[in-house]
């Protein structure tokens, strides 16, 4: 196994890319976007998310199963009888008297301008509702005493803020479209758990330590590029690449994703060329000119830094001007979007930011996902699942700070961990280094970037490039890493398994 | 040459998508005299439910259009007529403008609310099989796209004709210029009205299920930036030609498509003009054209016969009555400084800053609204102004902070200055879609560039500290706000109360009648617009300063119209009216509506419970306030206040002399020709 080239196990992740405001995609997908309304005008931000994630090091006990990469304490490693101990005067957010551990949500809810993650919260619930009917955590129940609506703007800022005074919460979860209540949080060493598609939850640079701030992916590097995009090409003797984002007015993130994205060609691709590059489109663009230049250039790949409403306009546009060009779509894993779609993504590739259902076998993980949501009628989406991913990244740290758990503990708890992945679902993080912005910091980048890589044959998505229980390609995240033949295959899964 | 006709059918299609817009913005100006800013609402109205009927519940086409288009459009015209605007025809174009920025703001919600539409996506056309293809000299243009340049030029002609050739087209211009002496030769304004605004919303329909073929989605955002750029054709019309809208929208769709054609992709000159195209056109046209300046908006002849406006409350009391409210005010504030010093929790204090700040940029509206009588759009933009560069300078530069809120303040003013006067020649509507015009400019293209807002990371924005006092903490930065809050509302009402003020109040009552007693209406409107835009920066910079970071998006343009919305609602002539907006803004999402309201409904009666109030219902709120804009221009709380003043002044009255109360103070508002609606 790769990972047994090392004395620890240690996974981490790279995150290449995401975007930056609004809620987009079919799913509210892993897009931020910043857009003005009733002006018209406004600004928009989408993102993508590329991704790769890492993993790393590990010395796996077992070499067929163990490739999590945990490096540090396990999170599940506390004792299975110590999680029903009841230890009183735990503090803040606590309460003893009924038995519960008081957590708040600042979700982006009814945002005139765009971006709404309400239903990130469902998939809170409904992981804290599968604890609780098991009995809880340490004598008590995960109870949301709060779902905050920041709207736009200030709110999440006055949000946090009244949170923090009012709902004597112990952690807080927050899925925003734009994190200005950060440094607040952050200040307050609050245990707090994002969708992250914020730039804010990176400590910046000379900034203050965001060190209590956790997401399902670890701080963004939007222009960091990476391998796998180049890998792909080769794969399919792509050899024009076309390139389209949103200008650097509608969305920061999306400019510096396309410019990362033309440097990992230019880096890693010496037989593909980027033919066409187009970095300056509107919100709501009209791109019937892009692709009739992108169809005169020969473009056969094409990678966009924009929200999944763009993509799949430029898609049929692609289908109405006759460009069979191949798509790598940041953020359109929704099922049922895809069957809507009318086939304008058939032969597109796509990667999600978690294993994908359709893996087989699928991991227990996944299976209690998709069993629990099903049963209870939670809508089985991306911003749910980030919700469940990041309930279970809560409930590891407690586990981990034991039946004397204080807000500082967990926080610490999981700052030991070096490859931290809630039942195997994400790419796992090393929490010791990936609070950090990783845009000019190599040392706190994941040492691996990694894929699960879904190509949409017959409106469904099917699983490419992996082996049976190893969704995940992964790619050395080292920036003058050359390209390898072949990626490593991974599951991150306890067990090995999806 | 191919390559090149291709671009020239592409751009026609595509300006068809802007000439159905403008064709309907136009309609609706030259029918019932209203600016109609939410006529993209509108459409979304019909456009949601459309893909309700046909997408979602499996409808026909031909089913859910006669329902969407047909039947729901035109009967939103009627509510819109019969409820709003037929109270309004002999109203300032100012005021018609604010009643539809308030539809703006709330009809999406409502909508939203009705349907939970959200993701949207997927939408089709009105045609079967619109995505079948031909291809016409190297363009591709599919069936849905055909059907929206037919019926875009269908609308244009059958508009065109109606005007020209028949008495309903000349029945229906007649009311709009003055109902009053359209019903004097025997119209009947009120039906003539009524069909024009079913018209206009007939097409706002049409374009609801047609638009979002292009733009993929059903979403509110979609169709107002369609509009919004669709708008510089409307001005090139001067808001009343529809062949000109309709080829001045193509002629920018071409423009477009032949930039997007031959522009290298990643030059700087692309990435700010292609967004930023509309706007510029939108902007240089405003400027540049000769007949905008001289040209009259349709206003009634007969609206000088209206009563001026009133006074405000606070100047209509006795003396009693002004140190008793006095005293009351300065116990008020006394309590709740008490409780927010010294027993308000993080949460408390917070708020209170906020509210503070956004007093004082409040207070730039009352200044530019409430004393000049015009309406800017980018009071935000300013606010950003003096955000980005009190953060920059500060943090890049090492400033003292406090100097670079002034120095914020300046810059904005001085950009404000720069900006009124050539838009001040434009005046009225104009100058507001210059403003808004100038707004979305700094939106697209200068608030991307790294040296004014930091890029994807915002610009550090630190606490003050002078000599040895340090505002790090909320309470002593508080304490600044407030310091800073009561000079800002001191020099506004100073300047309300001195020359400038009594000039601004000259002209706005009648400009010729200022410029022959020797005022010059320009200076006067230039102060006020340099000072309204400095205080906005200065608000902006404490903003920043509070924050700990300039945010773009707190000072995003669509946000800077919902502040003029709540301020024109509450009170936009008084320095307290800025105050209770900033309260009203800051509060309604913050206590009121998850808390505060709901305690009350589960408490006064037993059958209903309520959790907490969706946020957007203070959107709907506000919004539907500021259609009261034009019966109430003081604002509803300064009309209530002048009702209340009145009710106790009749009984001190009462009291003292046992004389009859003196009579209610309100009195009509000045040209609105208000009715009761």
């Amino acid at each position: 196994m790769w990972c047994d080239d090392y004395d620890v196990s240690v996974s981490i992740r790279t995150i290449a890319d995401e975007l930056d405001v609004t809620p987009g995609g079919f799913m509210g997908a892993r897009t931020k976007v910043t857009r003005t309304k009733v002006s018209g005008f406004a600004t928009l931000c989408f993102a993508i998310v590329l991704v790769a994630s890492a993993c790393g090091n590990s010395k796996s006990q077992n070499q067929t199963t163990d490739t999590t990469g945990n490096a540090g304490p396990a999170a599940t490693a506390a004792p299975a009888a110590d999680l029903t101990k009841f230890v009183a005067g735990r503090g803040p957010g606590v309460d003893d008297n009924k038995k519960e551990i008081r957590v708040a949500a600042i979700t982006t809810k009814t945002n005139p301008i765009g971006g709404k993650y309400a239903e990130y919260v469902d998939g809170m619930q409904a992981y804290f509702d599968k604890i609780n009917a098991a009995g809880g955590i340490y004598g008590r129940k995960l109870v949301i005493v709060k779902n905050r609506d920041d709207t736009i703007g200030l709110q999440n800022n006055q949000q946090v803020q009244q949170s923090l005074a009012d709902d004597n919460a112990f952690a807080t979860f927050v899925a925003t479209l734009q994190f200005t209540g950060a440094d607040l949080l952050a200040k307050a060493k609050q245990p707090t758990f994002t969708w992250n598609i914020n730039p804010e939850m990176a400590t910046p640079k000379g900034g203050p330590s965001h060190a209590n701030i956790f997401g399902s992916l670890g701080a963004l590097c939007f222009s960091c590029g990476g391998h796998y995009l180049p890998w792909l090409a080769k794969q399919n003797n792509f050899t024009k690449i076309g390139i389209l984002a949103y200008s650097k007015a509608t969305s920061a993130s999306s400019g510096l994703c396309a410019d990362g994205t033309r440097r990992s060609y230019e880096k890693f691709a010496p037989t593909a060329k980027v033919v066409f590059f187009d970095d300056s489109l509107p919100f709501s663009a009209d791109i019937v000119t892009d692709v009739t230049r992108m169809k005169q250039a020969g473009v056969q790949f094409i990678n966009t830094c924009m929200d999944t409403n763009e993509v799949t306009k430029l898609a049929r546009e692609m289908k109405k001007q006759g460009l069979n060009a191949v798509q790598q779509l940041p953020n359109a894993y929704d099922h049922e979007a895809m069957a809507a779609s009318g086939g304008v993504f058939e032969g597109n590739f796509i990667s999600p930011l978690y294993v994908p259902w359709e893996v087989t076998p699928q991991s227990p993980a996944t299976q209690e996902y998709l069993a629990y949501t099903s049963a209870h009628n939670v809508k089985t989406v991306e911003l749910t699942q980030d919700g469940w991913i990041m309930a279970a990244m809560f409930l590891d740290a407690l586990k981990l700070a034991g039946p004397e758990f204080t807000k500082q503990k967990v926080i610490d708890a999981l700052n030991t961990q070096k490859g931290e992945s809630p039942g195997g679902m994400i790419v796992p993080i090393d929490w010791t280094r990936q609070h950090n912005d990783p845009t000019n910091n190599v040392a706190v980048r994941s040492k691996l970037e990694c894929a699960s890589i879904m190509k949409i044959v017959g409106g469904k998505f099917v699983p490419q490039y992996s082996e049976p229980g190893k969704p995940w390609s992964c790619f050395d995240a080292d920036p003058n890493a050359p390209i390898p033949v072949q990626p490593q295959h991974l599951s991150f899964a306890p067990g090995g398994v999806g | 040459m191919e390559n090149f006709l291709g671009a020239l059918i592409d751009g026609i299609a595509f300006g068809c998508v802007y000439a159905l817009l403008a064709v309907g913005l136009t309609l609706a100006y030259k029918t019932s005299g209203v600016f109609n800013i939410a006529f993209g609402v509108q459409a979304f109205a019909s456009g949601a439910i459309y893909y309700q009927l046909h997408v979602t519940d499996g409808w026909g086409i031909l089913p859910a259009f006669v329902i969407a288009v047909l039947i729901v459009a035109p009967l939103i015209g009627v509510v819109l007529d019969r409820g709003l605007f037929r109270y309004l025809r002999s109203a300032p174009p100012m005021a018609r403008l604010i009643t539809a920025l308030g539809l703006l703001v709330a009809i999406p919600q409502i909508v939203l609310i009705w349907f939970n539409q959200t993701d949207a996506t997927n939408p089709t056309g009105i045609v079967p099989g619109g995505r079948v293809v031909y291809h016409v000299f190297g363009a591709a243009l599919d069936r849905d796209q055909l059907s929206i340049i037919v019926l875009a030029a269908a609308v244009a002609i059958g508009l065109t004709l109606l005007f020209r050739f028949t008495a309903l087209g000349i029945r229906m211009r007649a009311v709009v210029e003055s109902p009053r002496m359209a019903e004097l030769s025997g119209t009947d304004s009120d039906r003539i009205s009524t069909a024009s605004w079913m018209l206009s919303s007939l097409v706002a329909g049409l374009a609801g299920v047609l638009l979002p073929t292009v733009t993929q989605q059903v979403g509110d955002i979609y169709y107002t930036t369609l509009l919004t750029a669709a708008i510089a054709a409307v001005v090139l019309a001067q808001l009343t030609n529809i062949p000109i809208a309709f080829t001045g929208a193509i002629g920018l769709g071409v423009v477009q498509e032949l930039l997007n054609r031959y522009l290298p992709t990643n030059s700087v000159l692309a990435s700010n003009l292609r967004p930023s195209l509309p706007f510029v056109v939108l902007f240089l046209v405003l400027i540049l054209s000769p007949r905008l300046r001289n040209r009259k908006e349709l206003t009634d002849p007969l609206s000088t016969v209206d009563p001026p406006p009133p006074a405000p409350a606070s100047g209509q009391r006795s003396r009693e009555l002004t140190i008793g409210t006095r005293a009351v005010g300065v116990l008020f504030l006394g309590a709740v400084g008490y409780y927010v010093f010294f027993h308000g929790n993080a949460s408390v204090v917070g708020q209170t800053i906020q509210i503070a700040i956004y007093a004082i940029i409040f207070c730039s509206i009352v200044v530019i609204t409430g004393l000049a009588g015009e309406v800017s759009f980018a009071q935000a933009t300013f606010a950003g102004i003096g955000g980005f560069a009190s953060a920059q300078l500060s943090s890049s530069a090492g400033m003292s902070v406090i100097l670079t809120i002034i120095i914020g303040g300046l810059i904005a003013a001085a950009i404000g200055g720069l900006l009124a006067v050539p838009a001040l020649r434009l005046g009225g509507i104009f100058l507001t879609l210059a403003t808004y015009a100038f707004a979305l400019f700094f939106d697209n293209v200068i608030v991307s560039l790294s040296w004014v807002s930091g890029g994807l990371f915002p610009v550090v924005a630190p606490r003050p500290q002078m000599g040895t006092v340090d505002f790090a903490s909320d309470k002593s930065f508080l304490a600044l706000c407030i310091v800073i809050l009561v000079i800002v509302g001191v020099v506004v009402i100073l300047v309300r109360n001195g020359t400038t003020g009594r000039y601004l109040s000259a002209v706005r009552g009648s400009e010729v009648a200022a410029a022959s007693v020797g005022i010059n209406p320009m200076r006067a409107r230039i102060v006020a617009f340099a000072l309204s835009a400095g205080i906005a920066g200065v608000g902006g910079a404490l903003l920043a300063s509070y924050e700990g970071h300039a945010n773009k998006i707190d000072y995003n343009a669509a946000l800077g119209l919902f502040w003029v919305v709540i301020v024109v609602t509450l009170g936009p002539r008084t320095v307290e009216g800025a105050i209770q907006a900033a309260v009203g803004f800051v509060l309604f999402p913050a206590r009121v509506l998850p808390d505060w309201l709901p305690w009350l409904i589960n408490h006064v009666q037993p059958f209903l419970h309520v959790n907490a109030l969706p946020i957007a219902t203070q959107f709907i709120f506000f919004g539907l306030g500021a259609v009261t804009y034009a019966k109430h221009p003081e604002g509803i709380l300064e009309a209530n206040k002048g009702r209340s003043l009145a009710k106790v002044q009749g009984l001190i009255d009462r009291f003292k002399r046992g004389n009859p109360p003196t009579p209610q103070l309100e009195v009509a508002a000045a040209g609105t020709g208000v009715g009761t609606p």
